[in-house]
């Protein structure tokens, strides 16, 4: 499709836009070495606008469209009501710096949530602020940093299983911890002989995503939560894969002190095209004095909620305000639609429907590790290597049935997970739906014998056929240049 | 309500299909950690319920649509098109996720290949990234990503940057243990002090200059000057922009000689929100891209030779590179940048311009209207302001409050709300104005009368 760019004309107009008259120059209020009157980029219509950006709508695919399997990224339906509600005037308008008095709503909200997340964790303290899962990780990561250093322990380490998602080291990193990889074991969790071989009195803590990205929740955390407290580190949370445990067990109670949530995960608010998300983090009592400013509090005894400035060894300002309210409103509305008394079904759903495509799927794809799983699967396209099929071959044929491929080549930590992809069905898709994505896999797996070629020339039923990576990053084009040599 | 489609008689199926009961799938979690009663959450309510009880809930804040304000330092309440309402909230720009599947992602992928299109030509650089989480924390990547090319710990940074993104950059840069050096201004005219910026950049290695413009009291930067400044010792310059319709008619970019320009994209037809969602902006030259932070698409073709999109520069990026990538930022905002491409698209870049140059008119307008009243008095001597200006009151804020309650207009920013170094240099009761084009003339013209009556 043409870019915006390469549309309109000279002289179109698409904003409805009344000048009023002033007895002012630009030059004699703005330094005239400052102007610059010359990018001159787009002259568009307004019907010219809106079909441009509805015919890019069509061109891609989305969870409201069909099944979006992205293991680890919880790809679950989104409630409608949450959007319209989350647009109410009264908090989208409101400014940042506005009176307290004049926000009661939203602050009692964003309070209201946070005790929601707080019995739903089990952890005693929280901040909204943090803006998505990374966020939140490198804001744990910084809570931990100063509770050592406040305790005058040079903790240099932080300890991350193979497993874990590619943020959890970059968000030890950026907070300047070394990161020490632990091996999972064959079982998938994390290997108890090289956590106890690690762990000393120069780790901070350990990262660990439960169930992990295999699928699998680590029967041994309490062994591992043991090893961790006795030689003083502290454990923390990666709730990427909260969808699996929702009234079943919290991280709080399995003994982490940190953890942070991905909202738009778990509790369903929109992906976006890849945010905004929210990443909380909720803490232990003894870590929340710790967090960053502002939290929000409520006045003893009075229904009355303000910003509190005041922690003591508060790491600091994580964003410019208070998070991103209106995601956290989706998910405010999501916990009380779904309520109590539904809340743990929507882990049972999402454990039933990985299983099943576990159980349906084993024979033609098998799991890296032969045990059942929580609420998404890793599958192996590994013996498919002889036919000269990989994963990306099989993933794009995926499409040509109508269906988003799950996450691929991740995780990837040989000798197990190799050639892996990890499916996430969620608790929102009926069975039908399931069945005829399994059965596509399985027609598939009949394809690579029969016809390896198809694959290779997947997908063949999309708007596009297979995009070329390489030549994207060999010759990298990253923006339009009107006078760009065609 | 809770959205699942499974009924029991497919839960029967579904375990008998797999040969064993629920509790058996639960067998890794130890007995004594699970949870033994039901959460003590509110019972669900139902769609008309929860209306109802979230709408009674926000009329416990202000009729915000009722009301103008003259609130900035940071984020701008701005006119936004209907097209913007419309098209963004399409099911799927706002349902889908990271465009990791190129063939069934090529709207969101091209949507944001033209956001980095129009932040190159708004910026004047070469490369940028398709959005970070905000202006704060774009710039905190910034100054990061200096340190990295220029190996050193030392940074500068102009101290009439917004405070609330200094103390951003100080939670980034704290472990880090990078030396963030003040560059003062001068009280007079609310510039960089150049004479001291040179003093700085002599005695040390410096990784990088940051300086905001328009800085936090709304003044235009003598951006060239100092680029110019920084270049002659070897450090980068990084320029912050907090209020993205100024990117409309100043020069920024390489005709200030600047190698990163980052900032606060909200103001391209995203609501406020009291503070969130919004998005940060990140533009560099094309020879420091494999150092940037955040996702980047590029174009290249598909099997049939047909122009499509991709993520592209992936090697910098955490999941690939883990603890040596150049960010740990994976989701980003966006959905908001789409917005902004909406945005900048209706308005085109003849609109842009109109949009800022109503601005600084109207800014202008009642800065002079409330000088002229005697009652308010210019902090700074330079009037080379955008749409920000700050001035000191023989009035109380309380008094204002009031006064411009009554003309349904919400206060400015006072200066007494925040604690930071700039209380030392400002007086405390002075007032941050912020005037945007969502006031008419005849608006402005009764704060004047309220204010200066």
């Amino acid at each position: 499709m043409e870019l915006i760019f390469e549309k309109g004309k000279k002289s179109r107009k698409g904003f409805s836009f009344k000048e009023e008259k002033f007895d002012y120059k630009l030059e004699e209020l703005i330094p005239e070495d400052a102007l610059d009157l010359e990018k001159d980029y787009l002259e568009i219509s307004e019907p010219e606008v809106v079909r441009h950006f509805v015919n890019l709508n069509e061109l891609n695919y989305s969870v409201d469209k069909g099944f979006y399997p992205l293991g680890s990224c919880t790809m679950k339906y989104n409630p409608k009501i949450n959007e319209a509600l989350s647009l109410n005037q009264k908090m989208a308008l409101s400014h940042p710096f506005d009176k307290e008095e004049n926000n009661q709503g939203t602050l009692k909200f964003m309070y209201e949530l946070e005790n929601f997340l707080k019995e739903i964790t089990k952890m005693d303290r929280f901040t909204l602020a943090p803006s998505a899962g990374a966020h939140g990780e490198f804001t744990g990561m910084l809570i931990i940093r100063k509770y050592f250093k406040e305790k005058g322990e040079a903790r240099k380490k932080v300890l991350i299983p193979d497993s874990a998602h590619g943020t959890n080291p970059a968000s030890a990193a950026m907070a300047n911890f070394e990161v020490v990889e632990v091996k999972s074991d064959e079982r998938g969790g994390v290997s108890i002989k090289e956590l106890e071989r690690l762990m000393d009195e120069n780790v901070a803590a350990l990262m660990l995503t439960n169930p992990n990205t295999v699928g699998f929740f680590d029967e041994n955390i309490q062994k591992i939560q043991e090893i961790v407290h006795k030689k003083g580190g502290l454990l923390y949370y990666d709730g990427a894969n909260l969808n699996a445990l929702l009234g079943i067990v919290r991280p709080g109670d399995m003994g982490f002190d940190v953890i942070h949530l991905n909202l738009h995960k778990t509790f369903s608010t929109p992906h976006g095209g890849g945010g905004p998300g929210s990443g909380v983090v909720g803490v232990k009592e003894f870590l929340a004095p710790y967090l960053p400013v502002p939290i929000v509090e409520k006045k003893e005894n009075k229904d009355e909620y303000f910003l509190n400035y005041d922690l003591s060894l508060s790491i600091g300002k994580v964003n410019g305000f208070y998070g991103n309210v209106q995601v956290l409103a989706k998910a405010y509305l999501y916990i009380l639609s779904v309520g109590r008394e539904n809340l743990r079904l929507i882990s049972e759903a999402a454990i039933l429907n990985a299983n099943y495509i576990l159980k349906r799927l084993k024979n033609y794809y098998p799991p890296a590790y032969d045990r059942t799983c929580m609420h998404e699967v890793v599958l192996s396209t590994k013996q498919y290597q002889n036919y000269g099929i990989s994963l990306l071959d099989v993933a794009k044929r995926l499409m040509d049935y109508g269906f988003h491929p799950p996450t691929i080549y991740f995780p990837h930590f040989p000798p197990y997970a190799e050639e892996v992809m990890m499916i996430e069905p969620t608790e929102t898709e009926n069975l039908e739906t399931i069945d005829k994505f399994i059965d596509a896999l399985i027609s598939i797996a009949k394809e690579i014998e029969a016809n390896p070629q198809i694959l290779k020339e997947a997908p063949h039923n999309t708007l596009f056929k297979r995009i070329d990576a390489t030549k994207a990053a060999r010759e990298p084009i990253v923006r339009y240049q009107k006078n760009k040599e065609k | 309500m809770h959205y699942i489609p499974l009924t029991e008689e497919e839960k029967e199926k579904i375990l008998k299909e797999i040969g064993l009961t629920f509790e058996d799938l639960l067998t890794p979690i130890p007995q004594e950690e699970r949870l033994k009663k039901e959460l003590d959450i509110p019972f669900s309510l139902s769609e008309i319920e929860l209306e109802k009880y979230w709408n009674n809930l926000m009329d416990k804040n202000l009729d915000f649509a009722r009301f103008n304000t003259l609130k900035g330092a940071g984020a701008y309440r701005h006119f936004i098109p209907q097209t913007v309402k419309y098209l963004s909230s399409l099911p799927n720009f706002v349902t889908a996720y990271t465009p990791y599947q190129p063939e069934l992602s090529q709207g969101i992928l091209q949507a944001l290949f033209e956001f980095q299109s129009f932040i190159c030509e708004l910026t004047d650089l070469e490369i940028a990234n398709s959005s970070m989480y905000d202006g704060a924390s774009s710039l905190a990547e910034a100054i990061l990503m200096s340190i990295r090319l220029k190996k050193s710990f030392n940074v500068v940074v102009a101290e009439s940057l917004n405070p609330h993104y200094f103390e951003v950059l100080k939670t980034y840069a704290d472990p880090h243990d990078v030396n963030l050096i003040n560059l003062p201004f001068d009280e007079k005219t609310g510039l960089a002090d150049l004479n001291a910026l040179e003093d700085i950049l002599k005695s040390d290695r410096i990784s990088s200059v940051v300086v905001s413009s328009p800085n936090f009291f709304g003044i235009i930067e003598n951006l060239k000057s100092i680029g110019e400044l920084v270049h002659k010792y070897s450090s980068l310059f990084i320029v912050n922009v907090s209020e993205a319709i100024a990117l409309a008619i100043l020069k920024y970019g390489k005709k200030v000689e600047a190698d990163i320009v980052t900032g606060e994209a909200q103001s391209f037809g995203n609501s406020i929100n009291f503070g969130g969602p919004h998005l940060g902006f990140f533009a560099t030259k094309m020879e420091y891209a494999r150092q940037m932070p955040g996702r980047i698409v590029g174009e290249t073709i598909d099997a049939e030779g047909k122009r499509g999109f991709v993520m592209t520069l992936r090697s910098r990026e955490q999941d690939i590179k883990r603890e040596k990538a150049t960010s740990n930022i994976c989701s980003n905002h966006a959905l908001n940048a789409i917005i902004s491409s909406i945005y900048l698209s209706t308005l085109g870049s003849n609109g842009l311009k109109l949009v800022a140059k109503d601005n600084i008119f109207k800014a202008h307008y009642l800065f002079e209207g409330l000088i002229s009243s005697k009652k308010f008095e210019p902090v700074f001597s330079n009037n080379g302001f955008f749409n920000e200006f700050l001035v000191i009151s023989k009035l109380s804020y309380e008094g204002i409050k009031e006064k411009l309650f009554k003309v349904n207009t919400l206060p400015p920013f006072y200066i007494k709300d925040i604690q930071c170094p700039l209380n030392k240099k400002i007086k405390e009761n002075s007032l941050l104005f912020a005037v945007t084009e969502v006031f008419s003339k005849c608006e402005l013209d009764k704060i004047i009368e309220v204010l200066g009556g």
